[in-house]
């Protein structure tokens, strides 16, 4: 019981990666195939999670030493970032976590260039709509609700002790 | 590729830090039970659990997870490893009882104990496991989440997705529940029940199965969607998913099947023989986890010297700290006066009453100034009578946390090397002329804010076994002797409870002649509710619940944790100026200061008369307001210590590097960095509540046993509890609305 704060804590501090999430795009662009997920679905303003599945457009096996680039646009306002292996729990994919304050319409584009370079960049794009950020009583209502459901246990608990406690003493003799 | 796929696994540490736990519990109590009945307990049991356990990380971590939204197969293989492998393997390890024996005896008792005595629960669990019930529950579950509707939602969802996990594990450990019998469950059908049992669940898959197979399209339109990896078609990833289903799944139903049948006609009597659990011996005499005793770093913490060298460094810190507030530039985030001690010192101090105990006063700067001034000066006086209280460090806290808001200590490097050089100067004076730990009992507010926290904190001070004690007639520890002088502030070791007064100085441990004081590991907060019931004062400091000074301290310190962090929030800030500006006044001082004094003396003020009042008509007890505002102050008191770990540890982790513009200044880099702040890690604000949430139950249970103490009557210890339980619900709502709003990085460049 006394660990049970530094678990909790360590629980807290879990890192999702990435794993896909539902298909926000799937398009051929020889030579690759490349389809682009986004997590969390709707996506709200805030970190957002874009993968990306490269696949060789003959074959249809993924293509894991390609260079991706993400690029988010909306008002003027510009962010990028370098989809990676790393951020993902799926190695067959690339993705790259993203920060979106605004809600609204955002323009994604992903570039895809081979390992060897030999070809030009391939470039998809597509809409975004990020729906305002999630009310935080609701992001974090697990975590508001668990004093009061250890306090609803207690509260039974100690009922239980008194109830068999006073339980013997009122029941009629044998 | 295969490289890929193999190393796609997650390694949730929630999930794994709950199949430790849940592994070690049973090991623990498995190794205790085989020693009792090896014939009921074998290896084999150990083994299954750890690998029905071990199944069930490979169903969730593994790739089986990463690739099932992208194919119905792996996805099928990690349904089959949820429903048909991982829950009979962990019952075939009859976990009841290992876990059960593993737990610590406490928790067992005290804890679960009314739980596994009542009979409600039991008749539910009966139910609950009724062969019947358990068949329905598992195919409820397998054949709803299968529906095309609910299987979308959950591949399009994690929260939906972990909740057909759940309902998949849970059903499955239902279902073969009566087919393993697990112990000491009674069968509630006959044995050979369990044979149509199994059948009719291998018909239900088998339908399931055929319907994936032969389907003419494609069930689940994710997959149609998802991108075909290595050329298979979603139909053929479909066909192969059922197959999968219905060739291992009903292996899985039919063995056992077949196997019941062989033992109904071999005549085999499968009914376990009642076995007889000895009891363990109580553990209560094992001595508790010392501090002081782990190797390396106990040997390190009793160095006569050690004290001395963590002290120099903080004190040479401090010099700099001074030298650089006075003639550094004035600029917060580029001299250390304006860093070191607003970002670091706060955060780490509250980690350290968080995870230790009162680790800065053992570290206190203040203790060589003091020990200078005992030599050069008479320091015969005994402290004034009057004020043998914390009363006058109550109202320097109170001082100490308005200047803080109203000059912006943070922000002025000069301010704070001015108060350093005041504390050493009080320090030096203080214990200058009177005898004793005057300044650290009576004076300090630090200390206090110490004293207070550190009752919440896991280690204690204190002695390692009574018999020891009873014999001894020197009291080295409260007196000294002749090489080593005892407690300053008076504590006296077999009397003393909690960490109240104690600057973890270790004076004691090393005064006492027969190595009877360590650093013991205690449940936080028991002093606190041990208090009110206790017939002994504790030594030194007598009663807590009986005194005003100290609870007075508690209301400021709960309360100051709510003003010192609302006063860096974006609303707050707001309506003050709005106020100001209403007001027509041309300085915020005043404005400030009224706020201030309203929140943290008017407002527990006003709110202790109310609960107490309330408090009194409720639990229809006998008394004054005062006599309970007095007692229930200190059931606060982790709520309070829970806000201040939340806010100081926030700006230590969105400040971890502003040390380095100051770094860079003193180096004469020539352009030094200024926007270090790192952004908050997403997971802080969870583990903010987290840390509230803990405190809440922490305090309303201190609050209960409070109650308990006063009355021995449920309904009236109802009554008491009640306008304090819903203070404290109150407080951690006005915490969580400050948490939640931009908070300003004071002192930091943002």
């Amino acid at each position: 019981m006394r660990r049970l704060p530094g678990w909790l804590l360590l629980a807290a501090s879990a890192r999702l990666l990435a794993d896909g999430g539902l298909v926000l795009l799937h398009q051929q662009s020889p030579p690759f195939v490349i389809t682009v997920f986004e997590s969390p679905t709707p996506p709200r303003s805030g970190p957002i999670d874009l993968s990306v599945l490269v696949q060789a457009s003959e074959t249809l096996e993924p293509v894991l030493d390609a260079d991706v680039q993400i690029e988010l646009t909306r008002d003027g306002s510009q962010i990028q970032a370098r989809a990676t292996h790393d951020q993902t729990q799926n190695k067959l994919l690339y993705a790259a976590s993203v920060d979106l304050d605004d809600p609204g319409a955002w323009r994604y584009t992903v570039s895809v260039q081979a390992a060897d370079r030999a070809l030009k960049p391939i470039a998809v794009s597509g809409d975004l709509a990020v729906a305002p950020e999630q009310p935080k009583l609701a992001a974090y209502g697990s975590y508001l609700a668990l004093p009061f459901f250890c306090l609803a246990i207690f509260a039974l608990h100690q009922w239980l002790r008194w109830r068999q406690r006073e339980i013997p003493q009122t029941s009629p003799p044998r | 590729m295969a490289e890929a796929i193999l190393t796609s696994w997650r390694f949730d540490p929630r999930l794994i830090l709950l199949l430790a736990l849940a592994a070690l519990l049973y090991v623990r109590g498995w190794r205790v039970l085989h020693r009792q009945s090896p014939r009921r307990f074998t290896p084999d049991r150990l083994a299954a659990y750890l690998i029905g356990l071990a199944t069930l990380f490979v169903a969730l971590d593994s790739p089986l997870d990463a690739f099932g939204n992208l194919l119905l197969e792996a996805h099928m293989v990690q349904h089959m490893l949820l429903l048909l492998v991982a829950p009979p393997l962990i019952l075939l390890g009859q976990p009841i009882l290992p876990i059960l024996r593993g737990l610590p005896r406490r928790i067992l008792k005290d804890g679960l104990g009314p739980f596994l005595a009542w009979r409600g629960l039991r008749r539910m669990g009966r139910r609950l496991t009724h062969p019947a019930v358990c068949w329905l529950a598992m195919t409820a579950a397998f054949v709803f989440w299968h529906m095309p509707r609910w299987y979308e939602l959950a591949l399009n969802s994690p929260v939906w997705h972990g909740v057909e996990h759940a309902c998949f594990f849970y059903a499955a450990i239902l279902f073969w529940w009566p087919v393993i019998q697990v112990w000491p469950s009674q069968a509630q059908w006959p044995r050979w029940m369990m044979i149509p049992y199994l059948i009719l669940a291998d018909i239900v898959n088998t339908a399931l199965s055929a319907w994936l197979v032969f389907s003419t399209n494609v069930v689940y339109r994710s997959y149609e969607l998802a991108p075909r990896l290595g050329g298979m078609s979603a139909m053929d990833d479909q066909s192969t998913a059922g197959a999968i289903m219905w060739v291992p799944g009903s292996m899985v139903y039919l063995i056992p099947a077949f196997l019941l049948t062989m033992q109904a006609l071999n005549g085999v009597r499968t009914r376990p023989a009642a076995v007889r659990i000895k009891p363990v011996a109580s553990r209560s005499n094992r001595p508790a986890w010392d501090l002081l005793r782990v190797p390396a770093l106990g040997p390190i913490l009793r160095h006569r010297h050690f004290r001395t060298v963590v002290q120099s460094v903080l004190l040479a810190l401090a010099v700099a700290i001074v030298i650089d507030g006075f003639f550094g530039p004035q600029i917060a985030p580029l001299n250390l006066a304006g860093v070191l001690p607003w970002t670091y010192w706060r955060g780490f101090a509250v980690i350290a009453l968080l995870a230790g105990g009162n680790l800065f006063c053992m570290a206190c700067p203040f203790m060589l100034p003091r020990n200078l001034g005992r030599r050069l000066l008479p320091a015969r006086n005994r402290w004034p009578r009057m004020l043998r209280s914390k009363w006058l460090a109550a109202a320097l806290l109170v001082l100490y946390l308005w200047a803080y808001e109203v000059f912006r200590l943070w922000s002025s490097p000069w301010w704070t090397a001015w108060i350093i050089v005041g504390y050493f100067t009080t320090a030096f004076v203080v214990d200058g002329f009177f005898r004793g730990a005057s300044f650290c009992k009576y004076v300090c507010p630090i200390g206090q804010f110490h004293f207070l926290n550190a009752l919440v904190s896991p280690l204690e001070v204190k002695i390692r076994s009574s018999a020891v004690c009873t014999s001894c007639r020197t009291h080295d520890c409260v007196r000294g002797n002749a090489t080593q002088r005892g407690c300053e502030l008076h504590l006296f070791q077999p009397r003393k409870s909690g960490n109240f007064d104690c600057t973890f100085c270790l004076d004691c441990v090393h005064a006492c002649p027969r190595d009877n004081v360590g650093i013991l590991k205690s449940i936080p907060g028991s002093s606190l509710f041990l208090d009110p019931a206790s017939e002994r004062p504790s030594a030194g400091i007598g009663k807590l619940s009986a005194r005003s000074d100290a609870a007075a301290l508690a209301w400021i310190l709960v309360f100051g944790a709510l003003i010192n962090a609302a006063a860096m929030v974006d609303p707050v800030i707001g309506w003050m100026h709005s106020l100001d500006a209403a007001l027509g006044l041309r300085s915020m001082l005043p404005v400030t200061t009224v706020l201030f004094l309203a929140g943290i003396l008017a407002a527990p003020l006003l709110l202790a008369w109310m609960c107490g009042t309330a408090a009194l008509r409720l639990g229809r007890i006998a008394g004054s307001w005062k006599r309970l505002a007095r007692s229930f102050a200190f059931a606060l008191v982790p709520l309070g210590f829970s806000m201040w770990v939340a806010h100081f540890s926030y700006h230590l982790l969105i400040g971890w590097r502003s040390i380095v513009p100051v770094y860079d200044r003193i180096l004469r880099v020539s352009a030094p960095a200024m926007n270090l702040s790192a952004p908050a890690p997403a997971w802080l604000p969870a583990a903010q509540i987290l840390l509230l949430d803990g405190g809440l139950v922490l305090s309303v249970y201190i609050a209960w046993r409070t109650a308990r103490r006063q009355t021995g009557e449920m309904s009236r210890a109802l009554g008491l509890v009640s306008p304090w339980a819903v203070l404290a619900i109150g407080i951690y709502a006005a915490s969580i609305w400050i948490l939640f709003q931009p908070m300003q990085m004071r002192g930091m460049v943002m």
